[in-house]
């Protein structure tokens, strides 16, 4: 069964090779969706796909999770002022002492993904860099 | 000193030191055997596969997520937690990254720094000295 589409727009993609991605599209009487799919699948298949999968997976429940805690902070600062917060499954486990108590009960209760904050929750302008020096 | 736990690999690679370490979720439920390059230009504390990260269960208790700048300026996204790090017998609690196609392990300066590294190929390689004064 064929898969609902979505479209898509790429900013600043080389413009001679989507001319001879549309020429072959044309000539092999196919959409050009089907042409970047195949590439698509293709460059996928020198990746770990189940890697890439789990890695999704977590960042949805990351992003669930996280909401969660800024939420519970925003309604109840009083019960988020210190300590360390935990979210599983997309709602807010608790405020514990120690980062290694809030693991334990992670441990115990949360399933695929699970978010440990430190309070009092710090206003961040930007996403914290990390220099990497070996290319893997 | 950690001598037998930090040793050269492959002189044709310009000696590659390499240690093995013994890794452990915060919650001590879970560790992993290791043998991971040191890299002073990695900033954190160690980099793992995801399957390392996982089968520690680091996924559980994850504190943010942040960009890397690898040395050829070509960025990408890793999440982490904490993790204890045990070499011949010096423990430090410090960060594990995980990305998407790790395939080396790499023990970076936030352990370095804790406990000191002496590299002198092809013969000495020490850490784990600073702890001991």
């Amino acid at each position: 069964m064929k898969r609902k589409g979505k479209l898509i727009g790429i900013k600043n993609f080389d413009e001679e090779l989507y001319r001879l991605v549309k020429a072959y599209a044309s000539l092999e009487g196919r959409s050009i969706a089907s042409v970047f799919e195949e590439a698509v699948r293709l460059w996928l298949e020198t990746r770990s796909l189940d890697e890439a999968k789990i890695w999704s997976k977590l960042d949805r429940e990351y992003e669930s999770n996280e909401a969660a805690i800024m939420k519970a902070a925003a309604e109840k600062p009083e019960e988020l002022r210190e300590g360390f917060a935990l979210a599983c499954g997309g709602r807010v486990v608790g405020v514990f002492k120690t980062f290694a108590e809030a693991a334990r009960m992670a441990r115990e209760v949360c399933k695929d993904e699970g978010v440990v904050v430190e309070l009092p929750l710090r206003e961040r302008k930007s996403v914290a860099e990390v220099e990497l020096g070996f290319p893997w | 000193m950690a001598s037998g736990a930090a040793f050269y690999r492959n002189g044709k690679l310009n000696f590659l030191p390499v240690v093995k370490a013994v890794l452990r979720a915060p919650d001590k439920a879970k560790s992993l055997d290791l043998e991971l390059i040191v890299d002073t230009g990695f900033q954190g504390g160690v980099l793992i596969s995801l399957r390392d990260y996982l089968a520690l269960g680091l996924n559980l208790f994850e504190e943010d997520r942040v960009i890397a700048r690898a040395a050829v300026g070509r960025e990408t996204w890793l999440r982490f937690s904490r993790v204890e790090v045990e070499i011949a017998g010096i423990s430090a609690e410090c960060r594990a990254y995980t990305s998407l196609g790790v395939r080396k392990p790499l023990l970076g300066r936030e352990f370095l720094k804790r406990a000191g590294l002496h590299y002198e190929p092809p013969s000495r390689l020490e850490i784990g000295f600073a702890q001991k004064g």
